[in-house]
């Protein structure tokens, strides 16, 4: 039976019968890892509990009722741990405190930290699921498995259900770890059939409740409806035959007796609130007709206590289940539109109560596609920005794929978080035929292709709609198509309005998708460290590796990956890119390879790299990708090539990067590099010029320090020394910001030695010198030396004399002299400058 | 399991109880009701079982049947 709160056990009737028996059961089982409670309906599994746990609820008894939405592994276990870390048994220091569901999905490792979390508990707790039998996805099955095999002796399973729960329970019956409780054992005694029908009904005779008892056998459910039918019955004896001897179904005649207890227009009011399991009294007059609905079940519940609740918020009146069960047979049978309209009267009731799950679970039932369209329309880029996608699956789910845009646009977004990309656009085909759809509508639309990488260009005067969660879909796909479109600028404003208003809303899901777009726009504006910020920020967030997160996850990686690559981390560039094939998107891809590419040469599989470079490159064909990133897949392929002294592969770079975008700046730097290599440094010289002119444009490839290192090694090549040291200056100052340290690290060994003078300067530009040089350090080892040595070597990259270091160290100074000469044997070196260089690439300094 | 399958519950059923079972065939046999009927999923079936046992119906058996063309 469902209740309301579903976290807390129901309340015990006047009339409940305490099962000491049943009770002693389940207390002596208490010490097994599993209870399981298998029966069908009105058997009692739900008050025995509830009796059984008592006062434990909230102190080391966790209780959640299960309900069909619970589907959605997302709503179980976001209940499941509310419930946990509500317990007084749970310390505040217990890890459950801080677990947390994603909205977006739940992954199994969610499941091995909540594990992990209750086997640390200090003392063991019990975690009740009621009406399990709702529990059907298999990652859901997965946890329950998972939670039973291993938190030892720290949790208690109990689970009811109409179906043996999903568990190996042979196997766990023969390891005596089960108590298992039946509709044998859960019918009631001759005892307890006469307690039960005492309270209700205490004029029957011995003999009255013995043929009770035997035509019910003892199932709870028809003994109540009987003791209720019996309470002012005229002749109960004329009942108990009509009973006995007839071939009709106990339930059926039970029903039938208790609706005939009663004047129609009582019955009329009960048929029609049997739609809903639960009524709350602002429903029930809308159902029932009438204005004195509510007045009419108060004094049902009163003088027949065929029904339960009071009709105030959390406490909605309810029905016996089979009772209901009858009642919306009968409905059915008196029209085939009465129970439609009737659902249709509650959806509509919720929705203006501003429930979108209530309303969207009844109108799914309503065959009103005209009214499931407009809930769903309104609601729909609330729940799918949410996360929300069960109710919405539910509510697409129940009609055929018609071509209404606002149903096959939510059926999109149910596809997506399914990581369905595939069947989502084939729901947005569907939406684009309809010819006529409302301006909402075309707008989440839009919205939803623009964020799934279709290019509709942004019309200047296209609105943004009024309803803030519409906005915040409207805005992100608007920012998802101006990263497409190569336009930054603009990107970063719709995706900065969009994330804001997600944010207000609690939009998680759609957050996610906002903030890894965020990060692609920032790379291509040139701002790494933003984007790398950005990026981590996102692959942070709980649900990253979700099925509905997974396409805008890759493209948050491949950000994080270049700007690691830029940061001369290339370790780090490789395990973000993982295989990269898997990727649907070609663009993201595209640049994922190239940075698995890149991380390849930087971590000296240099022919292995430029073979994956030019792979990648093949593979994209004509896609069209974002200037910037071609632009840094050509430098990363063209230095490779370079560096292999293969001027035939470089020139093939070149020319694919001059056939896709002919005014791409970075054309002139690999012409200056080519040229460079070739010996030709007036002609590289002339190549680069427009790279030095300012202003420079921020790009991701740190072109601009690029260019100022080349002019560096060109000036250097002419003798000309302070030109060269002040083009080397320039780039570190340009760098600096960026902490663009990998250009540093493929820089000419002439340029790099200059640099070691720059580590006796200004603190702020030698920190940054230091880096760039140890950047890209083969190793740490092989190099041993002594504490004394070391303590010279630090003081080696200062302007100090030989004498001054002496004074320092308070050593004479043929003793430093001693150490400088152990000092360049082992670093095979004969000059100062040469030492303190060595010393920073093999990552002794620094 | 999809395809055709029948269930059987002991007792005649009322007007109202058939009424839950629309859009399958009812044939009463002695002291049983037959329900007959189409499934696409296993989920289907367990909704139909679900509301015999809603229903409070006695379930006495359930078995697939074979295809003999007259679909």
């Amino acid at each position: 039976m469902a209740h309301v709160p579903r976290t807390r056990p129901p309340q015990l009737s006047a009339g409940h019968v305490r099962r000491r028996a049943l009770e002693d059961v389940l207390e002596r089982g208490a010490d097994r890892d599993l209870t399981v409670l298998s029966a069908p309906p009105g058997f009692g599994k739900t008050s025995l509990l509830a009796a059984w746990v008592g006062d434990d609820h909230g102190r080391a008894t966790a209780w959640v009722c299960l309900e069909p939405e619970d589907r959605d592994p997302r709503r179980l276990w976001s209940a499941v741990l509310a419930e946990l870390t509500a317990l007084s048994a749970v310390p505040p220091s217990s890890r459950l405190h801080r677990l947390v569901v994603s909205r977006s999905t739940v992954a199994p490792e969610f499941l091995t930290e909540l594990t992990a979390a209750i086997t640390a508990l200090p003392s063991p707790v019990r975690l009740v699921l009621d009406d399990v039998h709702h529990l059907a996805d298999p990652l859901s099955r997965q946890g329950l498995a998972m939670l039973l095999r291993d938190t030892g002796d720290r949790l208690g399973l109990v689970l009811a259900g109409r179906r043996d729960p999903p568990l190996p329970l042979p196997r766990l019956r023969m390891d005596e770890r089960v108590t298992e409780l039946r509709a044998e054992q859960l019918a009631f005694s001759p005892a307890e059939s006469a307690a039960l029908l005492a309270a209700w009904s205490p004029s029957l005779t011995p003999a009255q409740v013995t043929v009770l008892h035997e035509r019910t056998g003892g199932w709870v459910a028809g003994l109540r409806l009987a003791a209720l039918s019996l309470r002012d019955h005229p002749d109960p004896d004329r009942f108990l035959d009509g009973f006995s001897g007839d071939e009709r179904p106990v339930a059926d005649y039970l029903v039938d007796e208790v609706l005939a207890g009663l004047p129609e227009s009582r019955r009329e009011v009960l048929r029609r609130i049997s739609v809903a399991p639960e009524v709350p009294a602002g429903l029930a007059p809308r159902l029932a007709g009438r204005d004195d609905a509510a007045e009419v079940l108060d004094d049902l519940a009163h003088t027949t206590g065929l029904v339960a609740g009071s009709g105030a918020r959390g406490d909605a009146y309810r029905l016996p289940e089979l009772l209901r069960s009858h009642l919306v047979a009968d409905l059915g049978r008196r029209g085939p539109g009465l129970v439609a309209a009737l659902e249709r009267t509650a959806a509509v009731w919720w929705a203006a109560q501003g429930a979108p799950v209530e309303a969207l679970r009844h109108a799914a039932r309503a065959d009103d596609p005209a009214l499931l369209a407009d809930l769903v329309g309104r609601w729909a880029p609330w729940l799918a920005g949410r996360g929300e996608h069960a109710a919405l699956a539910a509510a697409v789910g129940s009609s055929e794929p018609v071509g209404d845009a606002r149903l096959a646009t939510a059926a999109a977004h149910v596809h997506l978080a399914r990581g369905e990309d595939d069947l989502a656009r084939a729901a947005l085909r569907r939406a684009r035929r309809d010819r006529r759809p409302g301006a909402d509508a075309a707008a989440f639309r839009a919205a939803t292709e623009r964020v799934l990488g279709r290019a509709l260009p942004v019309a200047d005067r296209e609105p943004v709609p009024a309803e803030p969660a519409l906005a915040a879909h409207a805005r992100i796909g608007r920012g998802a198509a101006a990263v497409r479109a190569d336009d930054p600028s603009r990107a970063r404003t719709e995706l900065g309005a969009g994330l804001a208003l997600a944010h207000r809303l609690g939009l998680d899901g759609l957050a996610h998708r906002g903030r890894c777009l965020l990060a692609a726009a920032l790379w291509i504006a040139g701002d790494v460290p933003r984007a790398g910020a950005a990026a981590a920020r996102a692959l942070a967030e709980p649900g990253a590796d979700g099925p509905g997160s997974a396409p805008w996850s890759a493209l948050a990686r491949a950000v994080a990956a270049h700007a690691a690559l830029l940061h001369a981390d290339p370790g780090a560039a490789r395990a973000l890119t993982g295989a990269g094939e898997e990727v649907a998107d070609p663009v993201v891809r595209f640049a994922l390879l190239c940075a698995r590419g890149g991380a390849a040469v930087d971590l000296g599989e240099r022919t292995a790299g430029l073979l994956a470079l030019q792979a990648a490159r093949t593979a994209l064909g004509d896609t069209v990708v974002p200037g910037a990133l071609a632009a840094t897949a050509a430098l990363l392929e063209h230095r490779a090539a370079v560096g292999l002294g293969h001027a035939t592969a470089a020139g093939a770079v070149t020319a694919w990067l001059a056939g896709r975008d002919p005014a791409s700046p970075a054309l002139a730097l690999v012409r200056g590099w080519s040229a460079a290599a070739a010996g030709e440094l007036a002609a590289a010289r002339t190549a680069i010029a427009v790279l030095l002119a300012p202003p420079a444009r921020p790009s991701p490839d740190a072109l601009d320090v690029e260019a100022w290192l080349l002019e560096a090694r060109i000036r250097l090549a002419r003798a000309d020394r302070p030109g060269a040291r002040a083009a080397a200056r320039h780039a570190v100052d340009l760098a600096a910001p960026r902490d663009a340290l990998r250009p540093f690290v493929h820089a000419d060994g002439g340029v790099r030695a200059l640099l070691v003078d720059e580590l006796a300067t200004g603190a702020a530009r030698a920190g940054f010198v230091a880096r760039a040089l140890a950047a890209g350090a083969t190793s740490p080892a092989g190099i041993a030396l002594s504490g004394r040595e070391h303590d010279v070597l630090a003081r080696l990259p200062s302007l100090e004399s030989f004498d001054e270091i002496a004074g320092d160290l308070d050593v004479s100074i043929n003793t430093i002299k001693t150490h400088v000469r152990a000092l360049y044997g082992k670093l095979g070196v004969t000059t100062r400058r040469d030492a303190v260089l060595v010393a920073h690439e093999q990552g002794l300094l620094g | 399991m999809a395809g055709r399958f029948e269930i059987r519950v002991s007792g005649r059923l009322s007007d109202r109880a058939r009424a839950a079972f629309a859009d399958m065939a009812v044939v009463e046999v002695p002291a049983e009701t037959v329900l007959s009927g189409w499934s696409h999923d296993a989920d289907e079936v367990h909704g139909i079982l679900d509301r015999i046992q809603e229903l409070g119906l006695e379930l006495v058996s359930l078995r697939q049947v074979r295809e003999s063309g007259d679909a």
